[in-house]
């Protein structure tokens, strides 16, 4: 399906042909030959960044992305719920860039920061399961943070490392995500 | 006579390099390690410049923006919220960033 493979290379922004079709569970193979496609149409172009070759989508491919986001969403009648997600998602966000800055500058809120990430965890967990009712391809935003969460205890990188799928990372990562799929510009 | 603009210094550091002006990822080609990348805003597509950049400008966002998060795992200074930075900055001009102060100085004004 197009749309995951495009949405994959949104979402994951300059990734290999494995990653993207890793980041949806899809066939490598199919991926590989929609990637291609993609290339031919030009949504998507394959280049080299400081050593690490990968995909990324071009202005076309990003609009042809939210063209097929918005048709999923319509289709799915969903609109309205995704946005009371994003809505709410943009307060939990506020206390998590706040708790990653404090982690990186730390400032006298580090102390505490880790708390409101377990925090935020828990508060996005119950908007998950409504977004997945809808839209499945939501599923696993709250593994992955609970995952680094669970590594950063030993390892505080694993809360805003950007070489690893760390707290910040994922949760950039699911921004991106809701505001792709809403078709909102980033503020 | 120099031109300075200013934004938030979102991360600290000094940097001197060529302000490249970046509008999407269609230009990512055109980044060369050691620019300063200008841009509007940044989203995930964006982090692998972030390791090729001396300093990051941008439009948009803050010391609480996913920009500024990313800037500082890379250790490289960022001033963010720098208002029409690229309408006033031109591709190629050599900046100075002081990403504790949040100015952007260009060398040879314009």
């Amino acid at each position: 399906m197009t749309l995951l493979t495009l949405h994959a290379v949104r979402l994951l922004g300059f990734a290999d042909t494995h990653s993207v079709a890793v980041r949806f569970s899809q066939d490598p193979g199919v991926v590989e030959s929609q990637l291609i496609d993609a290339g031919v149409n030009g949504f998507v172009s394959h280049s080299t960044f400081a050593g690490i070759s990968g995909w990324s989508l071009s202005s076309l491919g990003r609009r042809e992305n939210e063209r097929l986001l918005a048709k999923e969403l319509d289709g799915a009648r969903a609109r309205d719920a995704v946005q009371a997600v994003h809505d709410d998602f943009a307060d939990i966000n506020t206390g998590v860039v706040e708790a990653c800055s404090a982690i990186q500058l730390q400032n006298p809120a580090a102390e505490g920061a880790m708390d409101v990430l377990i925090g935020a965890l828990a508060s996005w967990r119950p908007l998950e399961a409504q977004l997945i009712g809808a839209l499945p391809r939501f599923e696993g935003y709250s593994e992955r943070l609970l995952r680094a969460l669970k590594h950063a205890v030993l390892d505080t990188s694993w809360l805003t490392a950007t070489d690893r799928d760390s707290f910040h990372k994922v949760w950039f990562e699911l921004h991106e995500d809701l505001i792709a799929t809403l078709g909102i510009q980033r503020r | 006579m120099m031109t300075i603009l200013n934004g938030v210094g979102a991360s600290t550091g000094r940097a001197l390099g060529a302000a490249r002006l970046i509008h999407g990822p269609d230009e990512f080609s055109r980044f060369l390690s050691g620019d300063v990348l200008v841009c509007r805003t940044t989203d995930p597509a964006w982090t692998p410049l972030f390791g090729m950049a001396s300093a990051v400008v941008t439009e948009t966002g803050g010391m609480l923006s996913h920009a500024a998060i990313v800037a500082r795992e890379f250790g490289i200074p960022a001033v963010l919220g720098v208002r029409d930075a690229l309408d006033l900055l031109a591709d190629g001009a050599p900046l100075a960033i002081d990403g504790a102060q949040g100015t952007v100085t260009l060398m040879d004004g314009k």
